[in-house]
């Protein structure tokens, strides 16, 4: 469930001002979570690796939320904080194996078949590879705006990209899915 | 219709060519999770902020360790509290130098004046001896009477010495300065 910005406040002040915190913020982690969860499966792809981003983003929110000053709405500040912790996921799991970034993810999208958490038909599957063909800003881009939805302004405050180039950037990541997916389908 | 809604008109007509093919494709499926993760996720996370910790196996990677070993664990080593010695300066060299000489003595004068008084002192253990020494100030007679007035002599006049450097000084920064 989506909480307004006067919720979030509320949500905040209880945080900070309360004497149980943990349990406001067993509720924030009930709003926010699955969403959360979601966002960060869509750039590391495994489930696992999603499991682990997903604690260690919460830990962070748990242990900076306190000195949180509200200059951004909340959610974009915890999906600013999940962005950065999968992302570094990736640059880590891409260091320790030694390969490219486009190879990781070349990988990323071949165990997507052997995955036991993932069910998709071949359209599905074709689909999700081409997303991780593209350069790493593209593809996160492309999926904060076709399946999370959120707006180009919301994601200039995640991303600290300018609203042009993040309509540039998801413009030209469609393009180019699109050439992906027709030329594997028809192949 | 005012140009800036012309614009964000177009811009959204842009948005929707862009992923039109897309959105048009017949997927099925897709990512998915376990059954309860995220009531699971939810447990865990609230039970790592109440610090109660995740639960650990009782067996790592083949390592096992007998039933309720962690919950039995104590420490077998006794902790030993340490103690402050408060040394009067250069005392306990002095009492190191001549504890010897000065055990040696007592036995002989105890020699001297009957049996009786002889086994007293041998049933004094010489951990006795050393508190005894430490606590008590020496008796420059009864020194002297043992041969030791040379000795104890040149050592009053070391601690003469050495007393303008140590005025000022307090005790708690001396007793600090020889536990090191």
């Amino acid at each position: 469930m989506e909480l307004s910005a006067e919720q979030e406040k509320e949500l905040l002040n209880r945080f900070n001002t309360g004497d149980d915190p943990e349990r406001v913020f067993t509720e924030l982690l009930g709003h926010f979570q699955k969403r959360v969860y979601w966002h960060i499966r869509r750039i590391v792809i495994n489930h696992e690796d999603a499991d682990d981003v997903l604690q260690n983003t919460f830990i962070r929110i748990w242990e900076k939320l306190g000195s949180f000053r509200g200059e951004s709405r909340l959610y974009t500040w915890i999906f600013r904080i999940a962005t950065n912790e999968a992302l570094s996921f990736l640059q880590k799991k891409q260091n320790r194996m030694s390969i490219s970034m486009d190879e990781l993810q070349e990988q990323l999208g071949d165990s997507l078949k052997a995955s036991a958490y993932f069910n998709g038909n071949r359209t599905e599957l074709v689909l999700q590879q081409a997303i991780l063909s593209l350069p790493e800003k593209q593809r996160l881009v492309f999926n904060m705006k076709y399946y999370e939805g959120l707006k180009y302004e919301e994601m200039e405050e995640i991303l600290g990209t300018s609203v042009g180039a993040l309509k540039a950037s998801y413009h030209l990541a469609s393009k180019k899915i699109e050439e992906f997916v027709k030329r594997t389908l028809n192949s | 219709m005012s140009i800036k809604q012309v614009k964000e008109s177009m811009e959204t007509n842009k948005e929707i060519e862009a992923d039109k093919f897309l959105r048009s494709l017949d997927t099925q499926g897709g990512f998915e999770v376990p059954v309860d993760y995220f009531e699971a996720n939810t447990k865990r996370l609230s039970a790592f902020l109440r610090k109660e910790g995740p639960e650990l196996p009782e067996s790592i990677g083949g390592f096992q360790v007998p039933e309720n070993y962690f919950e039995n664990l104590r420490p077998t080593i006794p902790v030993k509290k340490g103690r402050i010695v408060r040394f009067r300066p250069l005392f306990n060299v002095a009492a190191s130098f001549l504890l010897i000489g000065f055990t040696g003595f007592l036995l002989i004068r105890s020699n001297q004046t009957g049996s009786s008084k002889q086994s007293e002192l041998s049933s004094l253990s010489q951990e006795e001896i050393i508190n005894h020494l430490e606590t008590q100030e020496f008796s420059a007679d009864l020194l002297c009477e043992a041969g030791w007035c040379n000795e104890f002599q040149l050592l009053e006049n070391e601690d003469k010495e050495l007393n303008p450097l140590l005025d000022g000084v307090s005790e708690e920064d001396l007793t600090e300065l020889i536990n090191g």
